[in-house]
């Protein structure tokens, strides 16, 4: 039984660790202090939070806020988007048809086939971003958001192809066999059979593409040029010696809210299914 | 084929074919092999004839400088200091003790005092004594290698003798120029030159107490030992490229192997000695920090390591410091929140392939008289055995492509993470064929790696697609 | 009558790895019959039946439906419906959607698919279970819906894959009788694969003995069983004991054969002469305690007790073990190890040329 109280208050001990950090960033996000700080007290304050709705004469009159440039971050957010509502559809059919031809197509080249498309997940994320530049480069497209999307797409892809993959490994070869037999076109057996009992695996390959794209920023940054997405954005604003606005701990503290509800809603939902 | 065919329709195996093999060609391989090209591409600012071009270009801006001074109604010398080149890619020295020379070899401006103009960058770089760019570093200048006059413009000359020196120089130079334009797009451009540039060694100027501290450091001594550094006549000399390098790997593998040693119990508790209906909640205590964006976990850690962060404030509040550490240069720091960034890239591998073992297997096992050790030794790693290599692996990828994690943290001051100096490389020092020579050589040392570890693991790549 | 006949005529499968699954091979099977094909597994029926209904491409020989080659022809077209050893049920849609499947893929409209599926789910006796999913239903129910909607498509062969190897031995016993009954009722020729030889004779009007991609034997369930024409298949349908030797005399119908356990005599189907090698059968429900024709000295060994039926293993003072099959009365055992003699009759005993047999649980519990 000792052994099982050392081992829990290990976990304790790692959650701690794993929680600690995002604690004390929400805490720092309503002291009215600039850098954040946990320390150094200086009354609480939403105003970190209202930078984005207050108006631009209060904007104005705040020493800390008036530095930043409130369009850009949310030009940048919308760029975010933008790239994601790209990147998204294209790896679900990139993953599709990876899963499809990793799983289905016998061939020797098979091996082969799962190095060249796994590798851009085990490749670092700063070369893909690199060689999507230096190729698009090469032919004439300059560097901006549609590099930004071919760098992600290239190791996005990668998520919703490992996620369908192990849904399709578990369907019964059988079920698109008794719908051939029982005279069904394959187009068909795809679209009853196939695509249905893919839709899970699917919605949830398509909640992680849109992570990996929003919050990527090894790749991006290298693939950007000029352009700027949400991650580029919070990333450049570490770039100041004195500190960084504690305008990204109240965007932290808004990311760790939505990831906490939508984390129980989850957990909510698998207990009522495990019953 | 075939049975693609059969099982899908023409139509769909087509969609499907034609999608994989866009991935694979137009986003990797293509990519992958449009790299290779830049990486063996001598640098254009390298070229005999680039370095001709803008020997003509500084003759010619000469003669227009020149000239303004010869009308006397001109302005003056506000265009002069136009040209002057960049000083980026200067760094910080680091806490480690390491510098990283500028790369733009700058000339030292000699303002002669009796000169009949003022000091004009150009006109003074405009002389046929130029060195040219070697592979193997030999000295070759412009005007013996192509027999060239020498020439070059007096600063004590008169403003009409200047003007013609730098007239005649800019014609010979334009002549030179088209010539090896032609000679250089028939001969080949290909080399190996911008891979050995990683390991080339850079003089280090130091004072000697400086120096005595870095050789006292265990950085200095390991790097010693390696051959990274030395000394050659009392200058001492780094392998500045190798040694980032080096030490990324390093940094990368030992987080890999902390990540395993803390991974392993957490992925065991939540995956086999938790009962089923608590499980949700401790899934929960992973799930959430593993789901935030990678951004905000690093930037939560600058409020506990600044240098009026938790700790400083701490440890100055207990009087056990008066000046606030500096953190955020120390490549530990980095170090600690990569490995808390990427941890859980860890657990999960571990945890979906350990919780697919029978509890049954563990209840015999305990029953035929196992200790935990043996049970763990014989039974559950065994089991576990894709998870964990799959977990390493991601992990170490993670870690060794760093670049969000050492730019944060340092504030953009350090460049101590290799993805760092491939940044540097290809966008700050405008090096760009050096970088993607650096970028490729990492990816594939990287691939090594991985390949030299699934294949001591006996893993597949086939384990990714089964954790997940 | 709505089934067709099926023929094979030398048809050979061979697998890409080069394993020869089935060795050329000619078969009728009539329009309107139960039939069987009973092996072993790996004996090569399932490719058969995989050949048969388009999955699996002859590398020789052809296969004719009722008249028609059916050579290029994808699983989708042919007139067959395949029920699999696993259903594989559609297990998002419901009940009637699996049903009507065939119907939605020939694009009849949703009301007549959904009459349709309910007039065949009256068939199965599933009226009630239009609405639910396959996951609701039980086994036996779920074997039924496969059933259903397989004939949905108005198939003229229906395949069956061992089908019932999935439930317990009760609802097993009874879907026999059903489908049996099914069949009668919509006169569509059944090809009925198995291993289990009890399904066999109990539903087939013929069956076919398969053994290493070659089919052994075909006949109806009393000509298979009593008459077998190979060392394998009287080895695999049912029970017997075996005495292998050379052969002594010949005499028409008959013929005496030489074992290190006894001279015996039995009926010789394919003719074996003397001298040639060859293995007597007796099933050991034809043992009895007397001398009869042929005559063993044994001891008792083991009693393992069956419910109506006794099985005794004796054995003999060569060293062999015969088994026996009695009824459960007082008179019929034995006290353990008292001498006893017994025989049998030669007309109850088979002479069949040496060959592979198949593999009995003494066997494998002799090892």
């Amino acid at each position: 039984m000792t052994s099982q109280r050392i081992l829990n208050a290990y976990i304790g001990a790692f959650l701690a660790f794993m929680f600690a950090p995002l604690v004390l960033m929400i805490i720092a996000s309503f002291n009215d202090a600039s850098p954040p700080s946990v320390t150094d007290w200086r009354g609480l304050t939403g105003k970190w939070y209202a930078f984005f709705w207050m108006s631009e004469a209060e904007l104005r009159a705040d020493p800390v806020l008036r530095a930043l440039d409130r369009d850009r971050f949310i030009g940048c957010f919308g760029n975010s988007l933008q790239v994601a509502a790209v990147v998204v559809p294209l790896s679900l059919i990139l993953g599709l048809s990876g899963a499809v031809m990793l799983t289905r197509w016998r061939s020797r080249a098979n091996g082969l086939l799962w190095w060249v498309l796994l590798s851009p997940m085990l490749a670092p994320g700063i070369v893909l971003g690199l060689s999507a530049l230096v190729f698009w480069g090469r032919l004439g497209v300059g560097a901006g958001l549609f590099t930004i999307m071919m760098a992600q797409v290239t190791f996005v892809a990668g998520y919703p192809m490992l996620i369908l993959m192990a849904r399709l490994q578990r369907q019964p070869v059988e079920l698109e066999e008794a719908a051939l037999d029982l005279g069904a076109t394959p187009f068909l057996v795809f679209r009853r059979i196939t695509l249905p009992f893919l839709l899970p695996a699917l919605a949830s390959a398509a909640v992680i593409a849109l992570l990996s794209s929003i919050e990527n920023y090894n790749t991006t940054m290298f693939a950007k040029g000029g352009a700027c997405t949400f991650a580029t954005e919070i990333g450049a604003m570490s770039r100041n010696p004195n500190g960084h606005p504690p305008v990204i701990n109240a965007v932290g503290s808004v990311i760790i809210l939505i990831t906490v509800s939508a984390a129980l809603v989850h957990a909510v939902l698998t207990r009522r299914e495990m019953r | 084929m075939k049975d693609l065919v059969r099982s899908f329709g023409k139509g769909l195996t087509t969609l499907f074919v034609a999608a994989v093999l866009g991935w694979a060609l137009v986003l990797i391989i293509l990519p992958q092999l449009a790299m290779l090209e830049m990486a063996l591409t001598k640098p254009v600012r390298q070229l005999d004839s680039s370095i001709v071009g803008s020997l003509e270009r500084d003759a010619a801006s000469c003669v227009n400088i020149l000239g303004q001074y010869a009308e006397p109604d001109a302005p003056a010398s506000e265009n002069g200091g136009m040209a002057v080149p960049s000083m980026s890619g200067m760094a910080v020295p680091s806490l480690s003790g390491m510098a990283v020379p500028s790369m733009s070899g700058m000339a030292a401006p000699t303002l002669s005092a009796d000169a009949a103009r003022p000091y004009i960058l150009q006109c003074d770089r405009a002389t046929t004594q130029k060195r040219l760019v070697r592979e193997d570093g030999a000295e070759v200048y412009l005007d013996q290698f192509y027999d060239l006059p020498l020439l070059s413009v007096a600063a004590d000359a008169s403003i009409a003798e200047q003007i013609a020196a730098a007239g005649q120089i800019e014609a010979l130079a334009a002549g030179l120029y088209q010539q090896l334009l032609v000679e250089e797009a028939s001969s080949a451009r290909l080399g190996f030159g911008n891979f050995t540039a990683i390991s080339k060694p850079v003089l280090i100027p130091r004072s000697e107490e400086a120096q005595a501290q870095s050789d006292a450091s265990l950085n200095g001594k390991a790097m010693s030992l390696l051959g990274l550094r030395y000394a050659v006549d009392g200058q001492n000399y780094q392998r500045i490229g190798m040694e980032i390098l080096v030490r990324t790997l390093f940094f990368a593998v030992c987080a890999t192997m902390l990540a395993l040693v803390v991974c392993y119990p957490v992925a065991y508790k939540v995956a086999l000695a938790t009962p089923p209906q608590k499980v949700v909640w401790l899934m929960l205590g992973l799930i959430i920090p593993y789901a935030i964006v990678e951004l905000m976990r690093i930037y939560a850690w600058t409020s506990i390591i600044d240098n009026r962060g938790l700790i400083n404030e701490t440890l100055m509040w207990a009087g056990a410091i008066t000046e606030p550490i500096q953190f955020k240069r120390s490549a530990l720091t980095v170090f600690v929140v990569i490995v808390y960034t990427y941890v859980l890239f860890m657990v999960f591998p571990i945890y979906n392939v350990m919780s697919t073992l029978d509890r049954n297997q563990i209840d015999a096992a305990r029953d035929l008289g196992a200790s935990a050790p043996r049970l763990h030794w014989r039974i559950i790693i065994p089991h576990s055995k894709p998870g964990i290599a799959v977990g390493c692996i991601a992990t170490f990828m993670l870690a060794a492509g760093a670049f969000s994690v050492p730019r944060i943290i340092s504030r953009g001051l350090q460049s101590e993470w290799f993805s760092q100096t491939i940044y540097n490389k290809f966008f700050e020092v405008n090096n760009s064929n050096v970088g993607a020579a650096y970028s490729f050589a990492y990816t594939l040392i990287c691939f090594l790696i991985v390949g030299l570890f699934m294949w001591i693991m006996r893993a597949r790549l086939k384990d990714f697609a089964r954790v997940q | 009558m709505r089934g067709k006949s099926v023929t094979l005529e030398q048809l050979e499968v061979t697998y890409p790895n080069g394993f020869k699954a089935v060795h050329p091979t000619d078969l009728v099977i009539q329009a309107g019959e139960f039939f069987s094909i009973l092996g072993p597994s790996g004996c090569g029926k399932t490719t058969i039946l995989r050949a048969v209904s388009g999955f699996v491409e002859p590398s020789a020989g052809r296969i004719l439906i009722g008249d028609a080659d059916q050579r290029g022809k994808g699983p989708n077209v042919r007139e067959t419906a395949l029920i699999f050893q696993n259903l594989a049920l559609f297990p998002l849609m419901r009940i009637w959607e699996n049903v009507a499947f065939g119907l939605e893929a020939r694009g009849v409209a949703k009301r007549a698919r959904r009459d349709k599926a309910q007039e065949l789910l009256d068939l199965v006796a599933l009226t009630d279970q239009a609405e639910k999913t396959p996951g609701e239903l039980s086994g036996g129910q779920r074997q039924r819906v496969a059933i259903a909607r397989a004939l949905a498509v108005d198939p003229s062969v229906l395949l069956l894959d061992e089908p019932l190897s999935a439930l317990d031995l009760k609802l097993r016993q009874h879907m026999r009788a059903e489908l049996r009954s099914i069949q009668k009722k919509t006169g569509v020729t059944f090809i009925y694969i198995t291993h289990d030889q009890g399904e066999a004779l109990t539903m087939s009007d013929r069956i076919a003995v398969m053994n290493a991609g070659r089919i052994e034997q075909v006949g109806t369930a009393d000509e298979v069983y009593s008459n077998p024409v190979s060392a394998f298949s009287a080895s695999f349908v049912g029970e017997a004991n075996q005495f292998a030797g050379r052969i002594l005399a010949q005499d028409g119908e008959m013929a005496r054969i030489d074992t290190p356990h006894g001279q015996f005599n039995g009926r010789n189907p394919t003719g074996l002469v003397v001298g040639q090698e060859a293995i007597l059968f007796v099933r050991p429900e034809n043992i009895r305690f007397s001398a009869l024709e042929n005559v063993l000295h044994t001891h008792l060994l083991r009693r393992d007790l069956e419910g109506p039926f006794v099985n005794l293993f004796m054995a003999t003072q060569s060293g062999a073990c015969v088994a026996m099959h009695v009824p459960n009365t007082a008179e019929t055992s034995p006290a353990m190890g008292t001498q006893v003699t017994i025989g049998f009759m030669s007309t109850t005993a088979t002479i069949l040329p040496l060959g592979p047999v198949a593999r009995t649980g003494q066997d494998i519990a002799a090892e």
